[in-house]
């Protein structure tokens, strides 16, 4: 482990101070998004090992804003620097553990109404919040929206829900027993 | 993107299937919470006295069994990511079961053998109609881990036992089984509470207490499989070992069945440490005592066997009793706090959410209630171990009073979550998560 104090060198403060902080994981997913593939779970894997006052070092071409609220969901506090063009570095720092209670803020980001893709983790909700969360951010989808779950069981009482509201859903088995279910509204289903 | 949703929708299995069984289990808490002051001083007598063997599967069949199989319905789809064999012949097993306990339990303490011959083949069809689905539903299932070990090995243990229990209630016309009949009873008893109730409360309890303190992820499978070797393989070894007079085997069994309790016991204080949901949840007392009355009643177990202790001594009966009241029905106490619980919330509520507020589980009941209920009943348990092994009659009656009062408080709480069971129309309104203070 780094310490941060030694290796940041930001240009923007974070909302707490984290120096003494120590970087637990560092993860580079510029190679994988180059291959195409998707990170979201290597993300939370890696955000999973952190201990209470530890971090995670993310480095990504982008701003990854989604994973802004997620990661908070989980107890994690951020700050972000441009180093460079189509480089940034995030570190995500547990500030409390992680069974913090998820915000009562939906995930959907009204503010980036080009957001095809939103993400919910429900992996830290204890039932029958999972269902709860899900539902209610599904509500919120806009046309052309698709809501990504991601869940380490199958939620097998969902299901039914989504399809009596109008969804349709496929659920992909991930790495070690998670699971993706990605949601949208039917055709011509109503709003 | 192709829709999943016929499939998937399979896969939930139907309310009322695990609602039946828990329903019933609720009615027998219920007798049984009247006849507390009558039957708990039967636990000063022999255990083969039929008054005693009686109250004694009205807590095995009417409130232990009901409850695990309901919850097997219920749970195997989620534990194993695949619907039950057959629904239909999952409701057909209850429909055995309901006649049979009655016909059963009227033949065994009245002595009449038509109704006890009767009422044990419709049981032992009901189970073997149970055993069937969880063997078929197991046998498809990819996901192959400790947790799939344990609900395979406890309905091998269950098939057993079961088998044993019909050859005894068959022999009690002609007697056939004669001098076998002791042992037969021993191992039969044996079976039913180490090698079938034991690994299956484990392996639920692994799923349940990881699902709701969120800590799943932290099961020490080491641990795990080590607790369902030493407790599972330990009640076989003792059933055997009561079949063939074979006092090592005996030793060895009890000391492998005390080992893999304790196992269990440590793994669930390192699941409730490391959890991410800290709160206080209501299973966890349940839960907590329900493993300590176990590690007790295996203790007692082979400190009578250590002592060669005759067929007769009440420390055989102060075992049998913890195992079943505490070991057993203390955390189904606990897990039917949840499992009814998210029963009538799916019903009541799931097609709300999302639209309107809804009520957390813990809404639904009250939890003074429940913790008072907890300390009620598990020194009604305690009190009547200790009532067995002391002999004394007002240890007897202050244990009925214990067991009355928290399984009255338990039914308190089980009408509160009920009175919600009623359905409702959705009405289109905007409406976010949930609510604490819902009340519909």
């Amino acid at each position: 482990m780094t310490s941060l104090s030694s290796s940041l060198n930001q240009t923007e403060r974070p909302e707490t101070a984290h120096d003494e902080t120590m970087v637990a994981q560092d993860l580079d997913v510029r190679p994988l998004l180059a291959r195409g593939e998707e990170p979201f779970e290597t993300i939370l894997t890696a955000a999973g090992r952190v201990p209470e006052q530890g971090a995670l070092r993310l480095r990504a071409p982008f701003e990854p804003v989604p994973l802004y609220a997620v990661l908070a969901r989980r107890g994690f506090t951020h700050s972000a620097r441009r180093l460079g063009p189509e480089d940034w570095e995030v570190i995500f720092a547990r500030t409390e553990p992680s069974g913090a209670e998820p915000s009562e803020k939906p995930p959907v980001d009204a503010d980036h109404p080009s957001d095809r893709v939103v993400l919910l983790d429900v992996s830290d909700l204890a039932p029958p919040e999972p269902m709860v969360r899900i539902l209610e951010t599904a509500s919120r989808l806009r046309p052309g929206q698709e809501l990504h779950v991601e869940h380490h069981r199958r939620p097998v009482y969902l299901y039914p829900q989504l399809d009596a509201q109008g969804f349709v859903h496929q659920t992909t088995e991930l790495a070690g027993g998670r699971v993706q279910i990605v949601i949208r509204r039917a055709e011509g289903a109503p709003e | 993107m192709k829709p999943s949703a016929g499939l998937a929708t399979q896969y939930a299995p139907p309310l009322d299937l695990p609602f039946r069984f828990m329903a019933t289990a609720l009615v027998w808490i219920g007798v049984l919470a009247l006849v507390y002051p009558w039957h708990t001083p039967l636990l000063r007598g022999s255990f083969y006295d039929p008054h005693l063997l009686t109250f004694v599967h009205v807590n095995t069949l009417g409130v232990i069994a009901a409850t695990v199989f309901g919850a097997s319905y219920q749970l195997l789809p989620v534990v194993l990511g695949i619907p039950i064999a057959s629904v239909r012949l999952a409701r057909l097993s209850w429909w055995l079961y309901l006649p049979a306990l009655p016909l059963f339990l009227a033949g065994m303490a009245q002595g009449w053998l038509v109704p006890l011959a009767l009422g044990g083949a419709l049981l032992f069809g009901a189970v073997g109609l149970y055993v069937g689905i969880v063997v078929l539903t197991l046998r498809r299932a990819t996901q192959r881990d400790v947790v799939f070990w344990h609900l395979a090995v406890a309905v091998t243990g269950l098939a057993t036992a079961a088998s044993l229990g019909l050859s005894l209630a068959f022999s009690k016309n002609g007697g056939f089984l004669g001098g076998w009949t002791l042992p037969i009873l021993a191992a039969h008893a044996t079976l039913m509470l180490g090698g079938w109730l034991t690994p299956m409360l484990m392996g639920v309890a692994y799923r349940l207490v990881g699902m709701f303190t969120l800590s799943e992820d932290r099961l020490r499978e080491r641990w795990a499989w080590a607790s369902l070797v030493a407790a599972s393989g330990g009640a076989w070894m003792l059933a055997i070992g009561l079949l063939a007079a074979s006092r090592p085997l005996l030793l060895l069994g009890s000391f492998g069945l005390l080992a893999g309790i304790a196992l269990f016991g440590a793994q669930l204080l390192h699941l409730y440490r490391v959890r991410r949901r800290r709160q206080f949840d209501v299973h966890i007392p349940f839960a907590v005592t329900g493993a300590a009355f176990g590690l007790l009643s295996a203790g007692l177990l082979l400190t009578g066997l250590i002592a060669n202790r005759s067929a007769a001594d009440p420390i055989w009966v102060a075992a049998g009793w913890l195992a079943i009241a505490g070991w057993a029905e203390t955390p189904i106490q606990g897990f039917l706090y949840k499992i009814g619980t998210f029963l009538t919330w799916l019903h009541r509520y799931a097609p709300l959410a999302g639209r309107q507020p809804v009520p957390r589980l813990e809404d639904l009941y009250d939890q003074r209630t429940a913790v008072a209920g907890w300390a009620a009943w598990s020194s009604g348990v305690a009190l009547g171990g200790l009532a067995a092994l002391a002999q004394i009659d007002l240890l007897s009656y202050l244990a009925a009073a214990g067991l009355s009062l928290g399984a009255l408080l338990f039914l308190s709480n089980a009408v509160r979550v009920g009175a919600r069971w009623r359905s409702v129309s959705v009405k289109p309104t905007t409406g976010v998560g949930l609510s604490s203070a819902a009340s519909h």
